[in-house]
């Protein structure tokens, strides 16, 4: 660490190093989410120019509203539900692609590439093909093998939809994390795993004495971005299952956006943004710095 | 070294690149300055309009995706038949509300925009069309809903209607040749019909389409609309299941809707899964004569003549009960999907005069009536249509319209959470999650929750 | 071992059939019209026919889009490498108390839901009269994407041993050339990957430049999306619009794969 005594020379390399990042970032980000956050407090309807001023104080209404919503809850609950399964399955599956494909065998850059492409389809045209699979794929699938689990559609039950949600996440989200494993990976110089292989490590005490210890950095921002991602969810849930049936899979970024831009009440869709927002933050703050301290022991 | 210098030699060219082009390209006039333009940006605008340059009008979206093409090529026959406005599309690349909404609070509102049921939040900064030439033809009734203290803010746009689409070919084979659809009077002749399609070989009566918004908007309408033939008597109906006054299940209209939606669901082809099917499976079932009736509208009409050019189509009303001289079983929903309406708060009166003046041109002149009709496929609501439709299914609506035989699309009057609402509970409905009672309870709660 | 590495291989085949069998379909069903995707989506089509393709790339205005789409991306993604990776270093190796905080101010704005800010961020900059210009929308992109990066890098400069910088600052380097010339050489990997992670967001990005730039210059996501009805899509047309746009992509990332392989040989040279 570096420590500097002038006050000039703070200045300086604060300017040379952060000043251009910081004000974008202040400016673009942090300044419009303290202003939506101020409009909780109001009556604002989400048309009259905020400089208008044309509204009024409500004080906490717009939480007391967004508190007392049961749909609000049940979607938040599901979305926990649905974060634990994406960030395991993420996580687990990513990490053994990333081990696979940095192996010895042959063709792993194509693998690399394959591995990458879910992440190329997005939106709409990713909810329409797995629609397809879940729904005529699934049937065919019935036809043929009798499962009594592929007779019908999967996204017309609340329980199978939610599953088919997961795995499309999943499905997507892993690509993505193997990006971030491989850098990890292959940042670990290879005089070290040689070393080990010649006192006689087994593959498996290698993985787990050698090499996880020395991928924590990977661990942490592979966490932290699924944690994220999978909490904020979106486009999947409402190009896959639109939150039906019957809105059994509605996440809360989903019911958010239908309380502000389908149901047109602004305020209590922001005001339920910043609670979910403060829940989030809490983890994945608490996330980072655990996992930070691993990487200092 | 050499790298980084290259990089950054690369960057600066591309800001370079991004910043001149930035100078010609996006710095043409913010589209629709704001009440509280600043001078320079004014000036500019007179001094264009004293120039003879041509006033920028902008439109959100192109009334519907599905005819893009259409309506940009009759905006570009407009801008070249005068010389005083110039029509541009802004695309609409999201949902509607969302858009509208961030336009509005970045001060780029859209000088003309269509309107459904967020007309309400809006209102306040929409233009007065009562003294327009086109709402001094607009038919009668069709400005109600946008009629606020006695003042018109919206031009409807065309009418739609929804009900049970049937393919002719198939009806006609199930009858023994030639199906009258003025034959359907009663929910018994519906079930008869149907039994005479089922008894075809490898025919299905009727595809239900799952959406939300089919159910929730369109099969619950009529539920509202048959409660009176008397416009108040209906809108009473509402407020007293708002206030808790109406029990459901003793409710004459209720049980004769629900009786005949049991009746759709025991006929329905994807009855051992009725969630799964989507639009175009509906469009696909009876455009190739798979099924004999779906329930639908008549924007589905260039999907079936896509799937079955050479077929003929028509529209049934939804039965309501076995009597045919009740209010209901006769008539068929059609309504304005949605309104054109001008923004006051944000744009120019150059702008917006503009505006009324494309408007205009599309439903009073011989060229955009043209387009309207033959281009756009649209229904006239304005008494200043001389041609008709030429398709079937749009000339059987008319016809339907003229002889008054049309149920207000009481879904209009819905709170913007009304048909999601309602969708989920004739979902549950639909896969048996829930029986009549559970629907009538779930109805009466969620309209005992609406404020006011 | 000759067995183990086949039944590597095996498990590599089995895992690319489930990655890329959705992927399969988009191709498939772009060759097909729209009826008959409809009728069947798993099908091969009747014929291979280019005429989707044709027609997506007039109706997307395929050209004028994907140089749009990749000025700005382009550009927006070599500012997301130079400046998170520089406040990354300042963060890290800068030993102040309110470091700590703006970093973990920084990992808290990363999971502000868009939608909580969207409305007042089109709200100010319609008031400055910054949007609809690729510009500003590339600052905005730094704006939105500099928590990511810097936290991505922050995670590794923190790996690289201090002695590295102290030796150089015995040979006389300041704090930047020490930046420029010891960490930065030394992030080649996780710059590959940032790289291509911003690459992909900002690239199919649709949400930003929606609001951003909602009159012309429209990006290759916003005019896919002309083929979305209200009712029912134009899915061969939507498809064929959709392998066009991720084409590029594509062959960026088989490009950046010897990047990060260069990078293992770096490594062991080290």
């Amino acid at each position: 660490m570096y420590t500097e005594k002038g006050l000039l020379d703070k200045l300086k390399s604060f300017a040379t190093f952060s000043f251009i990042p910081l004000f974008a970032f202040v400016t673009v980000l942090l300044i419009p989410f303290l202003v939506g956050f101020l409009l909780t407090f109001t009556d604002w309807n989400g048309i009259a120019a905020i400089s208008s001023l044309d509204y009024n104080w409500v004080g906490l209404k717009n939480y007391s509203v967004a508190f007392a919503d049961k749909d609000f809850w049940t979607a938040l609950l599901l979305t926990f539900k649905y974060v634990i399964l994406v960030v395991v399955f993420t996580n687990i599956i990513a990490f053994a692609i990333a081990l696979l494909v940095t192996s010895k065998l042959s063709g792993r850059n194509f693998f690399r590439s394959i591995f990458f492409v879910p992440n190329l389809i997005g939106g709409v045209v990713l909810g329409f093909i797995w629609v397809f699979i879940f729904s005529r794929f699934v049937e065919y699938i019935g036809d043929i093998t009798n499962l009594a689990a592929f007779q019908h559609s999967w996204l017309v039950d609340p329980d199978k939809a939610f599953i088919a949600l997961v795995i499309v996440s999943v499905w997507q989200l892993s690509g993505y994390m193997m990006l971030i494993y491989i850098a990890g990976l292959v940042g670990i110089p290879n005089d070290i795993i040689e070393a080990s292989s010649i006192d006689g490590a087994s593959p498996w005490q290698r993985l787990r004495h050698i090499v996880m210890p020395l991928m924590i950095p990977a661990f942490t921002i592979s966490l932290f971005l699924t944690l994220r991602n999978s909490f904020m969810a979106f486009d999947v849930n409402l190009a896959l299952t639109g939150g039906g049936p019957f809105r059994s899979t509605e996440l809360v970024t989903l019911h958010i956006y239908n309380e502000a831009f389908r149901f047109q009440n602004y305020g209590d869709g922001q005001a339920k943004a910043v609670i979910l927002f403060v829940i989030v933050a809490t983890i994945a703050i608490i996330q980072v710095l655990a996992t930070n301290r691993l990487e200092r022991t | 070294m050499k790298k980084l210098v290259v990089g950054f030699l690369f960057l600066l060219l591309a800001l370079t690149v991004i910043g001149c082009s930035g100078g010609t390209a996006d710095t043409t006039p913010a589209p629709a300055v704001s009440d509280t333009a600043s001078p320079a940006a004014t000036t500019q605008e007179t001094t264009a309009a004293q120039s003879g340059e041509k006033v920028q009008v902008t439109i959100l979206g192109t009334l519907k995706p599905e005819i893009a093409a259409q309506v940009e090529a009759a905006i570009a026959t407009y801008n070249a038949a005068q010389d005083k406005y110039e029509v541009v599309s802004i695309p609409l690349d999201t949902n509607p509300v969302e858009k509208m909404t961030t336009l509005y609070a970045s001060g780029n509102a859209p000088t003309i925009m269509g309107m459904g049921q967020e007309f309400a939040q809006f209102q306040q900064n929409l233009l007065d069309l009562t003294d327009a030439e086109f709402s001094k033809h607009a038919l009668p009734g069709t400005q109600d809903p946008v009629t606020v203290n006695g003042r018109v803010y919206g031009m409807p746009l065309t009418v739609e209607a929804f009900g049970l689409l049937y393919n002719k070919s198939v009806l006609d084979a199930a009858v023994g040749g030639g199906f009258d659809p003025n034959s359907m009077q009663t929910r018994s002749d519906l079930q008869a019909l149907m039994d005479q399609i089922n008894a075809l070989d490898g025919k299905t009566a009727l595809h239900l389409s799952p959406m939300d918004w089919s159910l929730g908007a369109h099969v619950t309408n009529l539920l509202f609309a048959p409660q009176s033939a008397e416009r108040d008597e209906r809108l009473q109906f509402m407020e007293d299941l708002k206030a808790g006054n109406v029990a459901l299940m003793d409710n004459e209209v209720f049980t004769g809707w629900a009786d005949t939606f049991d009746l759709l669901k025991e006929y329905n082809v994807n009855a051992a899964s009725p969630l799964s099917a989507d639009y175009d499976q509906g469009a696909l079932a009876l455009g190739s004569g798979e099924v004999g009736l779906w329930f639908m509208g008549n924007w589905a009409f260039p999907q079936l003549s896509e799937i079955g050019p050479d077929t003929e189509f028509g529209i049934l009303p939804y039965p309501i009960g076995d009597d045919p001289t009740t209010y209901g079983n006769t008539q068929i929903s059609i309504g304005v999907p949605f309104y054109m309406v001008i923004d006051a708060s944000q744009s120019t009166p150059e702008e917006q005069q503009g505006a009324i003046d494309f408007l205009n041109w599309l439903v009073t002149d011989a060229t955009g009536q043209d387009y309207y009709i033959n281009q756009f496929k649209f229904i006239p609501v304005f008494d200043t249509f001389t041609t008709r439709p030429t398709d079937s299914m749009s000339q059987q609506i008319l016809n339907y319209l003229e002889n008054g035989r049309s149920l207000e699309w009481m879904n209009s009057l819905y709170p913007p959470d009304g048909w999601p609402t309602m969708g989920v509970s004739m979902q549950k409905y639909l896969t048996n999650t829930i029986d009549r009672a559970g629907l009538a309870e779930e109805f009466t709660d969620y309209w005992q929750g609406v404020d006011k | 071992m000759k067995i183990k590495l086949n039944f590597k291989f095996l498990l590599a085949v089995i895992f690319a059939i489930v990655y890329i069998f959705p992927f399969s379909l988009v191709l498939i069903n772009s060759f097909k019209e729209r009826v008959e995707i409809i009728a069947n989506p798993l099908k091969l089509p009747a014929e291979f026919s280019l005429t989707n393709y044709i027609t997506a790339y007039e109706r997307m205005d395929y050209a004028s889009a994907f140089f749009n789409s990749l000025i700005i991306t382009v550009t927006a993604v070599i500012v997301l490498i130079i400046f998170p990776s520089m406040l990354a270093y300042y963060l890290v190796r800068f030993n102040y108390r309110r470091n700590q905080i703006i970093f973990i101010i920084l990992i808290a704005s990363m999971i502000i839901p868009f939608q909580a800010l969207m409305i007042p961020f089109v709200s100010i900059y319609g008031k400055l009269d910054m949007l609809n210009s690729r510009l500003y929308l590339v600052y905005f992109y730094l704006g939105f994407g500099v928590a990511l990066s810097t936290f991505m890098y922050h995670g590794f400069i923190k790996s690289i041993p201090m002695a590295l910088d102290e030796s150089a600052t015995i040979e006389g380097a300041n704090k930047f050339q020490i930046y420029r010339h010891i960490i930065l050489p030394m992030l080649k990997p996780i710059t590959a990957t940032i790289v291509i992670l911003n690459s992909l967001w900002i690239w199919n990005d649709f949400l930003l430049p929606s609001l951003a730039l909602f009159q012309k210059s429209r990006t290759l996501p916003l005019s896919t999306f002309s083929f979305f009805g209200r009712f029912t899509t134009d899915f061969g047309l939507a498809m064929a619009g959709l392998v066009l746009s991720m084409l590029p992509i594509i062959i960026l990332y088989l490009a950046l794969q010897r990047q990060i392989i260069s990078g293992i040989s770096e490594g062991a040279v080290k």
